[in-house]
């Protein structure tokens, strides 16, 4: 155990013994036979003497406890009865961290998270600002995303107790592609926000494979009384280290070669695709030819689709068929 | 809700209607759930619209017993119409009816046996039940 480590455990110890109500005023003896006790080995006089001092006054460690010595009782306390080191006074820069905190914080109630999350969200909210309120008409400085919420929402607390609590969940699924149910018997293994939508990815036992549903289509989930498959192989990290998205169009990573105008190319060398990305080319005006390694994916075809005004595929062959073939179909429907 | 529950997914039992799908059955004590899919067409303007008749029912192929329906969600019944608003819309629905026995092991489930365009299924098995936590 570290010198630090134990030191702070101590502390706990020597504050543990002034509260005690049934023994108060515990003397220097008492202090060190209960650290003695609960650590194992005897601490010297001095080093509990330095205990107490680096309570009372080291400003870095920050307790600044009012231990005080009572000749009459011949022991230690705390002047005032109500401290504890582990009720801090929190300074005036711990105070501001906190409330900027809470207003990144408060972005996670409401729509961004579950009720499951946000009655905790709020307990830690409400506890801050009660006791140290905002200062009047001060503004917020930080603003994160709040979407509107996704249909399917009200789902995520099942699923989450599902993956937590290890239970096989039955739904219908219904694809907006094929326009067809399905029913679904799924062992959830993750759910994960991609693009403020949430997605729950688990082992099919209808698909005999790992799979990923938008929360979206899941129709009406009911946990089920039936054992809980793990799939060995599954990893969340490995998952989806080499994709953009959640919906994997092939098994393997393919290189993919684009070329982006200057504006957009801004934009990519400040905000990577993925870590994969590198440039090929710089073009005399800006233009960029860019590479990506990853697996392609229908979140990747959705962006480039997005961006092509600025953006080309060169390779492969596939990915640039495929968007000029959904771009006719848009322009079609119009 | 208290009570043993047990699922039955159903595995693609059409009915005459290609459209519409009976995705599974829950058998509870004091009800029975049955699950629906359907996909407006383009055979209708804007998709078309859906209605229910209030004397559908449940019949036991063994026992030829029927078990009438209770109530129905998120579907209207004849006088009122769910109108779609285009032919890629969809609806998931629900009817329930009296509680069958846990021990059933095929129903039909009959609108109007006599109109090809009611919702009619014949024969559903109910097999490999999952009992729901």
């Amino acid at each position: 155990m570290s010198f630090n480590k134990e030191a702070s455990i101590r502390y706990k110890i020597i504050d543990s013994c002034l509260h005690n109500q049934r023994k108060p005023f515990p003397s220097m003896d008492e202090l060190m036979d209960a650290c003695t006790e609960q650590l194992g080995k005897e601490f010297s006089i001095s080093t509990i003497q330095k205990d107490i001092k680096a309570m009372k006054e080291d400003e870095a460690l920050g307790f600044l406890a009012p231990i005080k010595f009572s000749k009459s009782h011949n022991g230690y306390y705390y002047e005032d009865k109500d401290y504890s080191i582990s009720r801090i006074p929190l300074s005036e820069n711990d105070i501001e961290s906190l409330l900027a905190a809470t207003d990144l914080l408060s972005t996670f109630s409401g729509d961004r998270v579950s009720s499951h999350f946000e009655s905790a969200v709020d307990k830690i909210l409400k506890s801050v600002l009660e006791k140290y309120e905002k200062a009047p008409g001060k503004r917020s400085i930080i603003q994160l995303e709040n979407p509107p919420k996704q249909r399917g929402y009200e789902h995520f607390d099942l699923f989450f107790r599902a993956a937590k609590e290890r239970r096989p969940v039955a739904f219908v699924h219904f694809s907006y592609a094929k326009r067809k149910f399905t029913n679904v018997c799924l062992n959830v293994y993750l759910l994960k926000e991609f693009q403020n939508r949430w997605y729950i990815i688990g082992y099919s036992e209808t698909h005999q494979a790992i799979r990923t549903f938008g929360i979206d289509r899941i129709l009406e989930p009911i946990l089920l009384k039936k054992p809980f498959y793990m799939d060995p192989k599954f990893d969340p990290v490995l998952q989806f280290q080499d994709i953009f998205g959640v919906f994997p169009l092939k098994d393997k990573t393919e290189k993919i070669v684009f070329k982006v105008d200057a504006m957009l190319g801004n934009y990519m060398l400040s905000q990577p695709l993925h870590e994969s990305q590198i440039v090929l080319e710089y073009g005399e005006l800006g233009d960029l030819l860019l590479q990506i390694d990853l697996i392609p994916s229908q979140e990747l075809i959705d962006r480039f689709c997005m961006w092509s005004n600025q953006l080309q595929v060169q390779k492969p062959a596939w990915i640039k068929s495929k968007i000029d073939t959904l771009q006719k179909g848009v322009k079609r429907e119009r | 809700m208290k009570g043993k529950r047990i699922l039955f997914p159903i595995k693609s039992k059409r009915a005459e209607l290609e459209n519409l799908h009976l995705l599974r059955v829950e058998i509870h004590s004091q009800y029975t759930k049955i699950d629906f899919g359907y996909t407006s067409t383009r055979f209708y303007e804007s998709g078309g619209r859906v209605q229910l008749n209030k004397k559908i029912c449940i019949s036991v192929n063994e026992s030829q017993k029927e078990y009438p329906l209770l109530k129905a969600d998120k579907i209207p019944f004849i006088s009122n119409q769910l109108s779609f608003k285009t032919s890629n819309d969809w609806l998931f629905f629900s009817l329930y009816f009296e509680p069958l026995p846990f021990n059933t092991k095929s129903i039909d489930v009959i609108e109007n046996a006599a109109d090809k365009n009611s919702f009619n299924f014949y024969k559903i098995p109910l097999e490999e039940g999952i009992e729901i936590l």
